[in-house]
């Protein structure tokens, strides 16, 4: 029996829905063969059957699909097929989402504690004695917080907000940068407090970032925390209101020509490309080897995967989401907020809010044939 | 089929190194270059019926403990069978293997010192007088069960692709057990290289076949589509004879055979166990084997060969009681 | 893809990557591909070292045991473990002395596998586990399926040493897929065995806070894991569940270990009471903790009769998941 999913080239979606089924249930098929359409928020794809046999559907036209989930099964005969259906052993999976105990959830709701805050601290089961100790929390008194690194003077002195995946990269394109230097990271979990990543401490919470301001022991900010909009939104008012400023992290193989501007809180990935006469706003994220031809407008806020290509005269507007290898032709625009599929070709402009999507037959891996 | 005047013999000295004990067995008991073969035969008998004979002395004096099962009369079918046998071939014995394992390795020391319960004993004095392991010869005490092992590396043998055979001595008795029927239906299914060599010595322990068998013996194997041949004899020459055909059949048809010796065990089954007819037994010794063939040799060889025999096994007896 | 098509493709792993692998056994060969599909496929790729046999247990056992003497890996499925009576000697008395009593100068390592457990009202001589007869032959090695190891794993390690082997796998295991890790609610860590595979752990929450070790094997450990989930999510009575993989010899150490910390000890298995693995447990566990536990191991084990072939009838007979909660909530209590 082989369980058939959905290849997850979607990285922004975290479900897909099934359009539609080309095979009937139980319908005998061959390997290759098209078996249903779904579309993520990003492409519609065909999902092919990885080998010959008969086929059981899991899923109904309209359902929301986990990414994780088979839709179907390939079964080598009828008989395994009707045996699988007449079999079915109470083999319940324990349901993966379950992180927090009954009792734990009745007690966060008297104590009016947020649950998702504990289960994105730590992956331990959230039980009601750790739920009473976060209503409660005792200061952490033992460990005295890190001190800031030292700079030379006349370095730019950068603190890092978010000390996940995101702050190792800004790290490393800071490395190279001769003007800026990466003296702390803050971060508002508490247990990351104390630790170093790449060299730099973790030295407490955002609290401690605007002290240090207010301290004048730091000139700019960067925010490498990667996956929550509203996160950095929030974070950029903060730094906003303490008067702190956001500075760019531009990679040194970065090729920035004659007369590009850029705003701030920028964060370009190496071997991109800005030709001459571009403008970049502020809060953009951009992947490696992106190259933004001459007099192109890039907006703020918008974040691209690697490989991205425009020409000249091109305009990125606001928020837009770019996946990876995607060209662009002269003289596109892309409104506010447009979403792109990777691997697509743009060649005439997109109105805000839309989505550019890519129709491709879904790559499937089999074993080789004896 | 191998000439018996012919010089390439199984060599025992072409197993020393690898079996267990180390050092080459003494010329007088296995065989002395260049001696005609009637000599030699008569040797390797003789050594086997010496080394039983004291064997069972030391267990009448309680210096031997335990239990032990001597083959004393039946000396002529291992020595027949090992004149046919190749460096390869593997042979598998039962609780009665002290003559299959001497004509096979020459090695008295190891198998003394190993019923003596000796570290320098075949198995360091583990396994005793009944389990004994060489390169290419094993010995197991539970009936018929040595039986599907022996078919196994004679299956192994099919998979190599060598022309090695695999030969697995039972007695009448053994025909008891089931799976010797299983194992002769698996044979035959699979066309092993196996040579099954019944010994028939007419009595299981203090049981006379004609209470223990039903039917014909023959007829037995000849129901799985199995080759057969019967020879009754005491004569080491001609059990030789049947013995070769047998191994040539297996080795080149590469398919199962059964030769059935019709013997007689001269001795008690282990110790102080005997209660066979006196008058058959007595009967029996007049076709001892070193009798038969002994007649083939001059009064003067057949007294150099028991002197031999007689001091060399004297010898490892003293230095195997000296602590 | 479920334990059987997996243990399946560990076995056409073995056969693939080592020629002196053979599998031996009733019914195994193509079409049919054995009695739970196991071996299916397997006679067809490698029709030499692949061979079906006539129903002669003993003679199967014993013919690998000569296979294994002269080097060769032999496989042997016994189609159901309450046939392992019948290849009793073969185990006992040879394959599993060879080596010792030869004093090294041979080594027979067969592997043979058995379905073994009840639960599909298939009676009283086809739902037997009775691999408790063979625990504590010396030099044998029993192992026992779960879905926390990985069955390739594991039968490479029993091909990767010259010990026999007696593998025993629950049939109704067969239908279910191996755990992965990342789905399993609470910490899964592999306690290292040294020559032994490892003892898996699952627990919810730290040792510390655990109030009891469980040790169970094969198919109940997935009940047991089951219940452990269950009582944990909703009434947070939290266990430790040890599921080892090699049944004997048993490597005390994560026993030691968790029972240091939880001072209380039950353990399940599907054999008859009495006798059994859980005693033998009970018996050295009560004596390396003596005096440091806080109430007698409790051993749970199926009721010491016939197994009926009647659904209701044999549930009420073997450790079900009901006996098994209430074992456990005593063990934490």
């Amino acid at each position: 029996m082989i369980a058939v999913g959905i290849p997850t080239t979607d990285v922004n979606s975290e479900t897909a829905e099934l359009i539609k089924w080309y095979v009937a249930d139980r319908a005998a098929v061959s390997e290759e063969q098209p078996l249903a359409e779904v579309e993520t928020s990003k492409a519609i794809l065909d999902i092919t059957a990885p080998a010959d046999g008969f086929v059981l559907h899991d899923a109904r036209v309209g359902d929301q699909l986990s990414l994780a989930e088979p839709l179907a099964f390939v079964f080598a005969s009828v008989e395994e097929l009707e045996r699988h259906v007449a079999d079915a052993q109470v083999a319940v999976a324990p349901s993966s989402a379950e992180r927090v105990t009954e009792p734990a959830r009745r007690r966060a709701a008297e104590l009016d504690v947020d649950l998702d805050l504990l289960l994105r601290r730590s992956g331990d089961l959230i039980t009601t004695a750790v739920v009473e100790a976060a209503a409660d929390p005792s200061p952490d008194s033992e460990q005295p917080l890190p001190e800031p690194l030292a700079a030379p003077p006349g370095i730019r002195r950068i603190a890092l907000i978010g000390a996940g995946l995101g702050a190792t990269q800004v790290l490393d394109i800071l490395r190279g940068d001769e003007e800026q230097r990466t003296i702390a990271i803050v971060d508002d979990d508490p247990k990351l407090w104390g630790i170093t990543v790449a060299d730099t401490p973790v030295i407490g919470g955002v609290q401690r970032l605007l002290a240090l301001r207010a301290q004048d022991a730091v000139d700019a900010a960067i925010i490498a925390v990667g996956t929550s909009v509203p996160a950095r939104v929030r974070l950029r008012e903060i730094c906003r209101q303490a008067g702190l400023p956001l500075a760019n992290a531009i990679d040194r193989t970065a090729r920035i020509a004659t007369g590009v501007q850029f705003g701030s809180g920028n964060i370009v990935c190496a071997f991109c490309h800005f030709g001459v006469g571009t403008t970049v706003g502020d809060n953009n994220f951009i992947s490696a080897y992106n190259s933004f031809d001459h007099h192109s407008v890039i907006g703020s806020n918008i974040a691209t995967g690697p490989g991205c290509m425009t020409s000249g005269v091109v305009k990125i507007g606001d928020r837009c989401r770019l996946g990876t290898g995607i060209f662009i032709e002269p003289h596109v625009e892309l409104g506010e907020g447009v979403r792109v599929a990777s691997g697509a070709t743009i060649v005439a402009s997109v109105p805000p809010d839309h989505t550019v999507k890519t129709r491709h037959t879904t790559t499937v891996v089999v074993p080789n044939r004896q | 089929m191998r000439s018996l005047d012919g010089t390439d013999f199984l060599d025992p000295r072409s197993l020393a190194g690898v079996a267990a004990t180390p050092g080459v067995p003494d010329e007088r008991l296995a065989g002395v270059p260049g001696e005609p073969v009637d000599e030699r035969l008569y040797r390797r008998m003789r050594f086997i019926r010496r080394f039983e004979e004291r064997l069972l002395e030391l267990f009448d004096a309680g210096i031997l403990i335990g239990t032990t099962h001597a083959c004393v009369g039946q000396e002529a079918d291992s020595v027949a069978l090992m004149e046919h046998l190749r460096r390869d071939d593997h042979v598998f014995s039962n609780h009665r293997c002290h003559g299959h394992y001497l004509a096979h390795t020459g090695d008295a020391r190891g198998l003394m010192a190993e019923i003596m319960g000796k570290p320098d004993g075949v198995c360091g004095g583990i396994g005793g007088s009944q389990h004994l392991a060489a390169a290419h010869f094993k010995s197991n005490g539970i009936q018929g069960g040595i039986v599907p092992a022996a078919a196994g590396i004679a299956f192994a043998h099919q998979l190599d692709g060598s022309e090695s055979i695999s030969a697995v001595f039972i007695g009448d008795g053994t025909l008891g057990e089931g799976l010797v029927y299983e194992t002769m239906n698996l044979a035959s299914l699979w066309s092993l290289p196996l040579l099954v060599v019944v010994e028939d010595n007419a009595w299981a322990q203090s049981t006379p076949a004609s209470v223990n068998l039903a039917g014909d013996i023959r007829a037995r194997f000849a129901a799985f589509d199995l080759a057969v041949a019967r020879i009754d004899s005491t004569d080491v020459r001609e059990i030789a004879d049947a013995a070769g055909r047998a191994v040539d059949l297996v080795r080149t048809a590469r398919a199962p055979a059964v030769l059935i010796i019709g013997t007689y065990r001269l001795c008690h089954h282990s110790k102080n166990d005997d209660n066979r007819p006196a008058a058959e037994v007595q009967a029996r010794w007049e076709l001892d084997p070193l009798v038969v063939h002994g007649r083939r040799l001059s009064d003067e060889a057949r007294g150099r060969v028991d002197d031999d025999v007689n001091a060399a096994i004297e010898e490892l007896v003293a230095s195997l009681s000296t602590p | 893809m479920i334990y059987a098509r997996a243990l399946g493709q560990a076995l056409s792993d073995a056969l693939g990557g080592d020629e002196r692998v053979v599998l031996l056994g009733e019914d195994i060969a193509d079409p049919y591909g054995g009695a739970f599909k196991v071996t299916k496929g397997l006679s067809t790729a490698f029709p030499d070292r692949v061979r079906t046999t006539p129903i002669s247990e003993a003679a199967i056992v014993g013919v690998a045991a000569g296979l294994a003497l002269a080097g060769y890996r032999p496989v042997v499925e016994i189609m159901f473990g309450d046939f392992l009576g019948l290849c009793f000697d073969q185990i006992a008395n040879h394959i599993a002395k060879y080596e010792a009593m030869y004093n090294g100068q041979a080594t027979c390592p067969v592997i043979i596998r058995t379905p073994s457990g009840g639960g599909r009202g298939y009676g009283p001589t086809h739902s037997q586990s009775l691999e408790k007869h063979f625990l504590g032959i010396p030099q044998l090695k029993v192992f026992a399926a779960s879905l926390v190891h990985d069955p390739s794993a594991l039968l490479s390690r029993a091909l990767g040493q010259a010990a026999p082997v007696l593998h025993i796998e629950h049939k109704s295991l067969y239908p279910l897929e191996p755990l992965a890790r990342s789905e399993v609610i609470g910490t899964v860590v592999d306690l290292a065995g040294g020559d032994a595979p490892p003892t898996v752990s699952i627990r919810h929450v730290p040792r510390e806070s655990c109030a009891a070790t469980v040790v169970a094997y094969g198919y109940q450990a997935e009940i047991a894991r089951r219940v452990q989930a269950r009582l944990a999510l909703e009434e947070e009575i939290f266990v430790e569940l040890l599921v080892p993989a090699q049944l004997a010899p048993l490597d005390w150490e994560p026993l030691e270990a968790s029972t240091a910390v939880t001072a209380s000890l039950l353990t399940i298995e599907e054999g008859t009471s009495g006798w059994s693995w859980g005693t033998e447990i009970a018996a050295e566990m009560s004596r390396r903790r003596f005096g440091q536990l806080r109430r007698p191991v409790e051993v749970l084990a199926s009721a010491p009769e016939v197994i009926p072939g009647a659904r209701d009838l044999e549930r009420r007979v073997l450790t079900g998941e009901a006996q098994i909660e209430q074992a456990m909530r005593r063990a934490a209590g």
